[in-house]
């Protein structure tokens, strides 16, 4: 691994929607090129917040967000939107063109590309998201699922060095779930640095190195996969479940029935293990 | 594709429909050609014939089922029939007499001159109708809109018609499923019931679309929008035939315009 590439830095940050309840509250961490990060905690623990704050959406009232070593203030605040992309929980809630071609080069034509470059963006991430076929289609039609893959090729065109998914595998069928599944790893393969936030610990933990847990707008944990998932308290305190695979890794160890090695991630790493 | 609501169905086929790769700005001055000629001349002959290229352009090239299309004429065929009822009626004697129908309460006549200006109107407007049907059957309002800004439209005025026929959409799929929800639990048992639930689904939707107008704010802003709604455009080719079909319409329809002049003034 080479030397780590710091792209998102976050001090103290704290935004409040109404005077004293704070939706966010002293948030800081940082975010490096490539990294696998999930996002749990209950619903309205500032979540989304979080992620439309690090956008540039919401500017926080107390605190500093550098992106790549530049502070960002009110005025530049774009810049976080051209590096980091939210595909947001509802897609109906995002998408806005009236053929899925001009919905998905919505962003490459706000981040001012020339048509060119736009219209090259735009089919690429359509390709990368298997509709490029349907670039006249006009996506409110489109079922859930296929409204999904188009929203994720809407933030695809932009490009962005961090994705971020906002509860992607909520109100979506097991095959789209699957499907999402791949397209974040393959992302994270292509070095894109991946955020999702989610309620299912099965796929947190088999995806993401990295864990943060928010509770009431605060960042409560922060720290690689194994630790948080073997941190037995912060889990009941959040109503976090262990995931399955860990709780059958620590039966058959404490059985006896397991070599050392590493905490298994998938069935084939468990079996691996198995005497 | 899903399936539609019967209120989808224009919006529906303009994203399929066969004429969908004409040229936006043709069509758009194909239509105000033909606008133009079948309300500027009061003749039956120009708007019955244009009547007829429409259907043939919309169902033949544009391939939208004859009956729906005709389904969508019932619509207006409505607002037209009794527009004409009123012109053809007449209370008092005068003119060429043609029917009458007399009580000692009321008197009805029917004149040549009424009847002739009925028959007008009723072929003026159903085919101003269907010239209107062929650019809505056929361009996404996008592309209308595009077109505009180009002739330099207001962009808040074009925004703001692109948003609200945007999330017209939404809200009534939304209250759809309000419809759904409610009649799960009876809301619709009854008439009175019914008059209830319908105004509580609306005050519902004022409130939902307040709130999800902030949340679709935020993606916008997420994705970069600020303040000018830009799209791509798709870049649409008059070709030959397109050329081809709108000129042999045109000439068609100034020869007869011609042919009516020199009737005046032989």
């Amino acid at each position: 691994m080479g030397q780590k590439e710091r792209l998102l830095e976050i001090k103290k940050i704290s935004f409040f929607y109404e005077q004293g309840k704070p939706a966010l509250k002293d948030v800081s961490l940082s975010i490096d090129k490539g990294e696998k990060i999930a996002v749990l905690g209950a619903n309205g623990a500032g979540k989304s917040t979080f992620f439309l704050t690090i956008n540039g959406v919401r500017v926080p009232q107390e605190g500093k967000i550098f992106y790549r070593g530049e502070e960002i203030g009110k005025k530049n605040r774009k810049i976080l939107a051209e590096h980091i992309g939210i595909v947001f929980q509802e897609a109906d809630n995002q998408i806005i063109g009236s053929t899925v071609k001009s919905e998905v080069a919505f962003g490459p034509i706000n981040q001012g590309l020339s048509i060119k470059k736009v219209e090259e963006q735009t089919i690429g991430a359509m390709r990368e998201m298997g509709i490029e076929e349907w670039g006249d289609r006009p996506p409110h039609y489109l079922s859930g699922g296929e409204k999904k893959r188009v929203t994720i090729a809407d933030i695809l065109a932009m490009m962005p060095e961090i994705i971020v998914f906002d509860e992607p595998t909520a109100s979506l069928d097991p095959v789209n779930v699957d499907m999402f599944e791949q397209v974040a790893m393959r992302l994270s393969k292509e070095g894109k640095t991946v955020l999702v936030s989610t309620h299912n610990v099965d796929f947190a933990y088999r995806f993401a190195e990295r864990i943060l847990v928010f509770a009431e707008g605060q960042l409560l944990a922060d720290g690689n996969s194994n630790d948080i998932f073997s941190n037995q308290e912060l889990l009941q305190k959040n109503h976090l479940k262990k995931p399955i695979i860990l709780e059958i890794y620590e039966l058959l160890k404490r059985k006896g029935k397991l070599a050392s090695g590493i905490m298994p991630k998938t069935l084939v790493e468990l079996e691996a293990l198995l005497l | 594709m899903r399936k539609i609501h019967s209120y989808f169905v224009i919006d529906y086929y303009s994203y399929r429909s066969g004429l969908g790769r004409w040229n936006p700005l043709l069509k758009i001055i194909f239509t105000l050609a033909a606008l133009l000629a079948v309300i500027g001349t009061e003749d039956i002959q120009i708007a019955g014939i244009t009547f007829l290229c429409m259907v043939v352009l919309v169902i033949k090239i544009g391939k939208v089922p004859l009956e729906e299309y005709g389904r969508l004429l019932m619509v207006p065929a409505v607002f037209i029939a009794t527009g004409a009822i009123v012109v053809l009626l007449q209370f008092e004697d005068g003119g060429t007499l043609l029917w009458k129908w007399q009580n000692p309460i009321l008197e009805v006549y029917i004149t040549k001159e009424n009847l002739k200006r009925a028959s007008i109107l009723v072929a003026k407007s159903f085919s101003a109708v269907s010239v209107l049907y062929m650019l809505s059957l056929s361009t996404p309002i996008g592309e209308i809109l595009q077109e505009l800004k180009k002739w330099h439209m207001p962009s808040i005025v074009l925004d703001l018609m692109y948003l609200i026929y945007h999330y017209i959409f939404i809200l009534l799929e939304i209250n759809h499923k309000q419809k759904e929800a409610a009649k799960a639990r009876l809301g619709y048992r009854d008439w009175r019931t019914a008059i209830r639930t319908f105004a509580k689904e609306l005050s519902n939707l004022l409130i939902l679309s307040l709130q999800k107008s902030n949340t679709y704010f935020d993606a916008m802003e997420a994705r970069g929008y600020c303040g000018e709604l830009n799209f791509l455009v798709e870049k649409k080719p008059v070709t030959i035939s397109q050329l081809l079909v709108v000129g042999l319409y045109l000439a068609g329809i100034i020869f007869l315009i011609l042919k009516k002049w020199q009737g005046f003034y032989l």
